[in-house]
């Protein structure tokens, strides 16, 4: 079975869904290579899933003539080869991936789209952000870098912010994807009622991909839909059944009726646990109804704890009642309102992840280094360590290579970006004490001077926002 | 300043060890009979455990002692398999050189399971004849009879003022720094008796100036995170629980800090708030709670909100009176 949502990937920008502004962003960067390589050379698209950030991409490089050469997250993305194509076609000629030969002054440009950008750090076979952020600077070719989550980028490296145009794309109407739907069906010649469509759209909230997917097993088998069909199937929105589960919770004056709120969802207890206590405070603001309710919340989650440990299921329930008819039973107040969002915590939690096997990769080389352990590294060294290494020149030196500090590592320590210059400069003179190019004062002197202008530029900019 | 000073100045020779004669005499008495029992040291945090372990490889093996001495961290990787994999691998080996045995230093094996110490007892036996251990922990008691009694106990106490001064001088004259008695007073007040502490500050205070006085000192003392956890629990106790939330989050994600992290620097935190002491009281109380709970449980972060949805409640309360 061919997928759809492929199948009928727009081949020019003027049939991508919705986001026009977006598109003729895309259109002028486009056309200011040109002639020569512009100043911004990547570009950054920006936005929620299924909604033609890729399919723009895609159908730009169609439009223009462009070669693309299109890496993914699961694709094996080193920055070796990502540099070798951006890099090498910028000398003069190049191959296309299906070996027609290009050349560059015959306006063949290759365009490198970066895909899932976002989960580019989180990789080990990048060779660091600070890798890419160099491509960036240095490319001879267009870059595309696609993201979901711009925030999750940006932090992480202020070179992709300074070099690349940032784009968002917005969820595209529910009526231009209606149109894309339509289109499909009538090309697979099946009859679908208007209204299936619609909800079809409706429900997919401006994600174009899923919608496809949803129309495309609507139809299977099918030579004509009409709105029972779609009704029939039973689609069931999570996140509307949570609310209903929340609401029921937050307002029930009986145990008996909040603990069925749950049982009646088909979730988890520790994922029900996240979304109750992410809207709790929202909620209950008498802060003596929110201690009651949290030290619930805190039972219910001993419960869990011990459920892990020993797998004893059991337990689960004992979890769930402490969760719905705790939380319902603390309320001594009377509350309105009823708008619920999700857990935050959830997103939040992965990047606390990378955060944190950061800082136990550094106690753990600070521990071998004192011979001692991580946990007494983290308690009793790694403040002090951390001062010396931001406020004495030697003993960063000295010490990021005698640890053999990654470019991350150096990065946390100094609490600057991965790909920011004093730790680009760092790791620039590490490899030259290693291969032993220069002289170590020269190299002592040469990296105090950059850590200098670098400190004054940096008041300089602190003094600018004033 | 190229190096971290404890590791620097760490004491290459038993003779060397400050502070704890007694044990570096018998230590010596070893070395010179080339006799050694299983050896438990016991003592707070920078007393010279290590070091004496380290120093009386050095002093056995010569240059040979690397080969022989196999430093391992029971906290490391918690539980058995430390005991049945790592130290198994490396007593099986015969040792190297002339010595007859080689060491295994066990740091933190406090903090082994009971199980993970039986089969640790079985371990050493087995491997005697090639083998000797040197366990170190925080509290003896922590350590089960069968293995106290195979091994000779060594109790390190906190240092006494004057070995920390003698120690600091000698590293004063090494760095050319000066030290002012009323700077040599607060180092020895902020290192309680740990030697680690005391070297750790000095050395972050000469980062400062070449003259170590109280000034410098007191610079020393605001490096450390709790200012961060002392805001949390500021904006705690002003009653507002959204905002809290928010700080907790920050704490949790832009600094790493585990749950366990966040609650033990509270503890260390809540004596100096200025609040009514009644309520440290109680404050300290809740806190062990949460932290029992958090052992228990399977989220820290809905420990921690919990806890400080009660700091809420005792802000506002406070503010009535």
């Amino acid at each position: 079975m061919i997928d759809w949502a492929e199948k009928y990937r727009p081949q020019t920008l003027a049939d991508i869904a919705g986001n026009s502004q977006a598109i003729n962003q895309m259109k002028r960067w486009a056309e200011s290579w040109d002639h020569k390589v512009p100043a911004k050379k990547g570009l950054l698209l920006a936005g929620g899933p299924g909604i033609g950030k890729t399919s723009a991409a895609l159908a730009l490089a169609n439009d223009f003539g462009w070669t693309v050469v299109e890496m993914n997250a699961s694709d094996k993305r080193n920055a070796k080869a990502v540099r070798d194509i951006a890099l090498r076609g910028a000398v003069a000629e190049t191959f296309a991936d299906d070996g027609r030969y290009i050349s560059i002054r015959d306006g063949g440009r290759k365009l490198v789209v970066l895909d899932e950008a976002d989960n580019l750090f989180g990789k080990e076979d990048m060779g660091g952000v600070g890798a890419i952020s160099e491509v960036l600077r240095n490319t001879k070719q267009p870059i595309i870098l696609i993201a979901n989550d711009l925030y999750g980028l940006t932090r992480r490296s202020s070179t992709i912010k300074k070099e690349c145009t940032i784009i968002r794309f917005r969820r595209p109407n529910t009526s231009s994807v209606v149109r894309v739907l339509r289109d499909i069906a009538r090309n697979e010649g099946v009859k679908v009622a208007e209204e299936a469509l619609h909800h079809v759209a409706e429900r997919n909230q401006g994600d174009v991909r899923s919608a496809i997917n949803d129309l495309q097993s609507l139809v299977e088998g099918r030579e004509e839909v009409r709105i029972d069909d779609v009704t029939a199937l039973g689609y069931r929105d999570r996140n509307k059944d949570i609310y209903q589960t929340l609401s029921s919770i937050f307002r029930s004056t009986t145990c008996k009726k909040s603990r069925e709120s749950v049982f009646q969802l088909d979730e988890p207890p520790d994922y029900v646990l996240l979304w109750i206590d992410h809207n709790l405070p929202y909620d209950y603001r008498d802060p003596e109804d929110l201690e009651r309710a949290y030290d619930a919340l805190s039972r219910a989650d001993v419960y869990l704890g011990r459920v892990n440990r020993l797998k004893y299921y059991g337990l689960w329930s004992y979890a769930t009642d402490m969760m719905s008819c705790g939380v319902s039973m603390a309320r001594k107040g009377r509350y309105t309102g009823g708008r619920y969002n999700f857990p935050t915590w959830l997103a939040k939690m992965s990047r606390s992840r990378s955060i944190r096997n950061t800082i136990n990769s550094i106690n753990t080389k600070i521990a071998k280094h004192c011979h001692t352990s991580p946990n007494i590294a983290s308690r009793d060294i790694f403040d002090m360590f951390r001062f010396l290494f931001k406020s004495d020149l030697d003993f960063r030196i000295r010490i990021t290579e005698k640890l053999d500090f990654s470019e991350r590592e150096a990065a946390f320590l100094l609490e600057e970006k991965d790909d920011s210059s004093v730790v680009r400069h760092l790791m620039d003179a590490i490899s030259k004490m290693k291969s032993h190019e220069k002289d170590e004062k020269e190299i002592f002197a040469d990296y105090e001077k950059k850590d200098k202008a670098h400190r004054h530029r940096k008041v300089q900019k602190s003094l600018g926002e004033y | 300043m190229k190096e971290v000073w404890v590791e620097k100045y760490r004491p290459g020779k038993l003779a060397d060890v400050a502070g704890q004669d007694e044990i570096v005499e018998r230590l010596t008495a070893y070395a010179k009979t080339r006799s050694l029992p299983h050896l438990l040291f016991a003592g707070p945090a920078g007393t010279g455990k290590t070091t004496c372990a380290i120093a009386l490889a050095k002093e056995l093996f010569g240059e040979e002692w690397k080969i022989n001495f196999h430093e391992l961290n029971a906290s490391d990787e918690r539980g058995i398999n430390v005991v049945r994999t790592k130290i198994k691998e490396y007593a099986r080996t015969a040792p190297i050189g002339e010595g007859g045995f080689k060491i295994i230093f066990l740091d933190e094996a406090d903090a082994l399971t009971h199980d993970a110490q039986a089969a640790l007892r079985r371990t050493m036996e087995k491997y005697t004849s090639t083998c000797r251990f040197v366990l170190s922990c925080n509290y003896s008691s922590k350590i089960i009879e069968p293995i106290q009694s195979r091994c000779a106990v060594f109790r390190f106490r906190p240092l006494k003022p004057e070995p920390i001064e003698k120690y600091l001088n000698k590293i004063a004259k090494a760095e050319k720094l000066k030290i002012t008695k009323d700077g040599m007073a607060s180092i020895i007040y902020i290192a309680q008796g740990d030697m680690r502490k005391a070297i750790n500050s000095l050395q972050v205070a000469a980062s400062l100036s070449d003259t170590i006085d109280e000034d410098a000192l007191y610079k020393t003392a605001t490096i450390a995170r709790p200012e961060d956890v002392k805001k949390l629990l500021d904006i705690a106790l002003t009653g507002k629980f959204l905002a809290t939330r928010e700080k907790l989050d920050e704490l949790l994600i832009e600094y790493g800090l585990s749950g366990e992290d966040v609650i033990r620097q509270i503890h260390r935190t809540i004596f100096d708030l200025s609040i009514d002491e009644a309520y440290k009281v109680q404050l300290v109380d809740r806190l062990g709670e949460a932290e029992f709970r958090m052992v228990e449980g399977s989220n820290d972060r809905i420990q921690l909100e919990a806890l400080l949805a009660h700091f809420v409640v005792i802000g506002l309360e406070m503010q009535k009176k």
